[in-house]
């Protein structure tokens, strides 16, 4: 590795590092301006979603969603599309798996833990797929913008698994809208008793591991890579572009679909979803926090699993309201995301180093 | 079907589409500068709230209108601080000044207030008054429709004039479209298309501020966390199918308006609602879907047209 490209890569991980930092004090600041007992406050905050095994299973299982819809983001940045649908294909994918689960005649009954779960991700993964190809087949044929047509169908997507909830699946011995309870067979079982660490984090993790392959190893993902940074260059060495950035949304749809499974069958026993999960929109932050690199994926969903929690502790302890993370978000993104922020002193080092190795050239003529 | 019941349903109608009317006009101005404003909802939420606090702190609405705008330009201002400053992509920052913003009025409102559901007991905010038009309220029914809706509703209408006017009329707004249709070849001439765009957003913040505070200031007097719900899309969608026209764009707002009274009123009778409410956002995207494809179709055309003559030219 040359001298240049570490520094660049030096730079890119102090931004974020530093990204984080300042997004840390600024909401560290907030809470002691705010709370009653600023030190209890910090102190509940910075480390209070570690003390309990409970608490620490929250964070999993918000985790574990946030990394497959990380994966799911990462191809959809990368290949500098904007579509957003992943927030409605999380609401909707299960959906179609609970119709599949309760409406066909009870053929899944029989099958084996393992089995029946695998079948509920392909489902749900190719619902998500197929979804996803909407706003990208409108933006590839048609050139309709696809963010405008992937935020309108989010709202779509959650009227309409809330219609085919109330009509089709609700049970009506509860009181608010739910379907009925999930076959045992077709439930993460939970990794530590009584919290929300269930064996989705196993699928979350390979799903890890097939994102990475594809987005490194595989012809499509190094063509959505190019075509992403440099669409013309991508055209002129003869890439279809449209059918790659087709099938980078897919992809991402794909992955937004399984982690609607994940958390809908694992975090709850029932189909409960009556509001956008933001699951969608949050792994698009993870994909910022990440640099749309999907080996870097964990770290940032387990930063944003970590902050949704501690706000959550927060609100318990002390009544804050937990919303009010929301803002460390666009801070972080703020700083994380910037191209221009450190980019002065990484250049000056880049001239520095470039300037020596001149020098250190011509005194060996 | 009585003539009272369809006056008071399309006088409701122009109640309704007003913010979507304001929030679409917004979404004009950055789209004519080529780019799409999805910030707009964070900039309704911040103005709806101050708004609300202001003026009921200082008794004085226009006091409290003005802060509201003043907000609004301030969160325009950090957004194009981002992205034309620090480098963030645009989209990217707006979904986090969304989500921010809808976190901050919620902090805001519970610190001001200790509730973190809505303003109505803590503050006791002014409203803009309805506005009865001298002769037209005379005119048996038009008068009933068109007469005595909020304040914010006529300046809708009014801003879509302007905002018509300010795009194709003046130096600024060619400069804009300028910008929009090709940015380096607007910096080759001299125009910084950052500043352009710049000073587009904070327009454009200005007004979807009228529409954040209609929502918290005219409809009622107090504001509701998230507020806008969604209101910030649909404006931007009708400024897309609009081409970004402010007066098709301020039609089809209508048409929006339209939709959510017919869904409101349907409401009633039917109990599975959620299809119904589904309904503006499915003709959206089907109208999106099918004004491309028309745009498509046309530009193939014309470019078959000119083959054409070239071919005629040539063989002469």
């Amino acid at each position: 590795m040359n001298k240049v490209r570490r520094i660049e890569l030096t730079f890119e991980f102090l931004r974020v590092i530093l990204g984080i930092i300042i997004a840390f004090a600024f909401i560290l600041v907030l809470i002691a301006l705010v709370a009653d007992n600023p030190v209890d406050a910090i102190i509940n905050f910075s480390i209070g979603p570690f003390q309990t095994s409970r608490r620490f299973g929250q964070i999993m299982g918000k985790f574990i969603p946030y990394l497959l819809s990380g994966c799911g983001m990462c191809f959809i940045y990368a290949s500098g599309r904007f579509s957003l649908v992943g927030e409605g294909i999380v609401n909707f994918a299960p959906i179609i798996a609970c119709i599949i689960i309760f409406l066909s005649g009870g053929w899944m009954a029989g099958i084996p833990l393992w089995i029946n779960l695998l079948i509920i991700i392909v489902i749900c993964a190719v619902t998500g797929g197929f979804i996803g190809l909407i706003p990208a087949l409108g933006r590839e044929k048609l050139g309709a913008n696809e963010m405008v047509i992937s935020i309108m169908m989010n709202f779509i997507l959650l009227f309409l698994s809330q219609y085919i909830l109330k009509a089709f699946l609700a049970d009506r011995s509860v009181s608010f809208l739910a379907s009925w309870i999930y076959p045992k067979n077709a439930r993460f079982p939970a990794l530590i008793a009584d919290s929300n660490f269930h064996a989705g984090f196993y699928i979350s993790m390979i799903g890890l591991v097939i994102a990475c392959f594809i987005f490194y190893r595989s012809r499509i993902g190094r063509k959505i890579r190019i075509a992403g940074s440099n669409p013309n260059f991508a055209r002129y060495s003869g890439m279809n572009i449209g059918l790659v950035m087709l099938a980078g949304q897919v992809i991402g749809g794909m992955f937004s679909g399984v982690a609607g499974a994940v958390d809908a069958f694992g975090l709850y026993e029932r189909y409960q979803y009556n509001m956008l999960t933001n699951i969608g929109m949050d792994g698009l932050i993870v994909a910022v926090l990440a640099r749309k690199q999907p080996v870097f994926v964990p770290f940032g969903a387990f930063l944003l699993a970590y902050i949704r929690t501690a706000s959550v502790v927060l609100n318990l302890s002390t009544s804050i309201p937990f919303e009010f993370v929301n803002m460390m978000q666009a801070v972080l993104i703020l700083f994380v995301a910037a191209d221009a922020f450190l980019s002065k002193s990484k250049n000056k080092m880049i001239f520095k180093e470039s300037r020596k190795k001149v020098s250190e050239q011509s005194k060996g003529a | 079907m009585t003539i009272e019941w369809i006056t008071s349903f399309l006088f409701s109608v122009l109640r309704i589409s007003t913010p979507i009317m304001f929030v679409a006009i917004c979404a004009v101005i950055s789209e004519q500068t080529g780019l799409l404003n999805m910030a707009a909802e964070s900039m309704m939420l911040a103005s709806a709230l101050t708004g609300v606090i202001v003026s009921a702190l200082t008794q004085n609405l226009f006091v409290g209108i003005l802060a509201g705008m003043v907000v609004s330009v301030l969160v325009s201002l950090l957004l194009c601080f981002a992205a034309f400053v620090m480098k963030v992509d645009l989209y990217l920052m707006s979904i986090a000044l969304n989500t921010a913003m809808s976190g901050a009025t919620v902090f805001v409102m519970y610190i001001m207030t200790g509730v973190k559901s809505n303003t109505a007991a803590a503050f006791n905010s002014l409203q803009m008054p309805a506005i009865h038009l001298p002769i037209i309220k005379d005119i048996p029914v038009i008068g009933k429709i068109l007469s005595g809706l909020n304040g914010f509703t006529y300046i809708a209408w009014i801003t879509a004039f302007l905002v018509w006017f300010l795009i194709y009329r003046t130096k600024l707004g060619l400069r804009m479209r300028v910008v929009g249709q090709n940015p380096s070849a607007a910096e080759s001439v001299g125009i910084n298309p950052r500043k352009i765009y710049t000073i587009a957003f904070s327009i454009a913040a200005a007004i979807a501020s009228m529409g954040g505070m209609y929502l918290s200031m005219g409809y009622q007097n107090f504001f509701i966390r998230d507020i806008s719900a969604g209101k910030g899309f649909i404006g931007m969608s009708a400024s897309t199918i609009g081409n970004a026209n402010p007066f098709i764009t301020a039609v089809m707002s209508i048409v929006f308006g339209l939709s959510e009274a017919v869904t409101n009123n349907l409401k009633i009778y039917i109990s599975d609602s959620q299809l119904l409410s589904a309904l503006p956002y499915i003709i959206t995207v089907v109208l999106i879907f099918l004004l491309s494809t028309w745009r498509i179709v046309q530009k193939k055309n014309k470019i078959r047209r000119t083959q054409h003559e070239v071919m005629a030219q040539t063989a002469k």
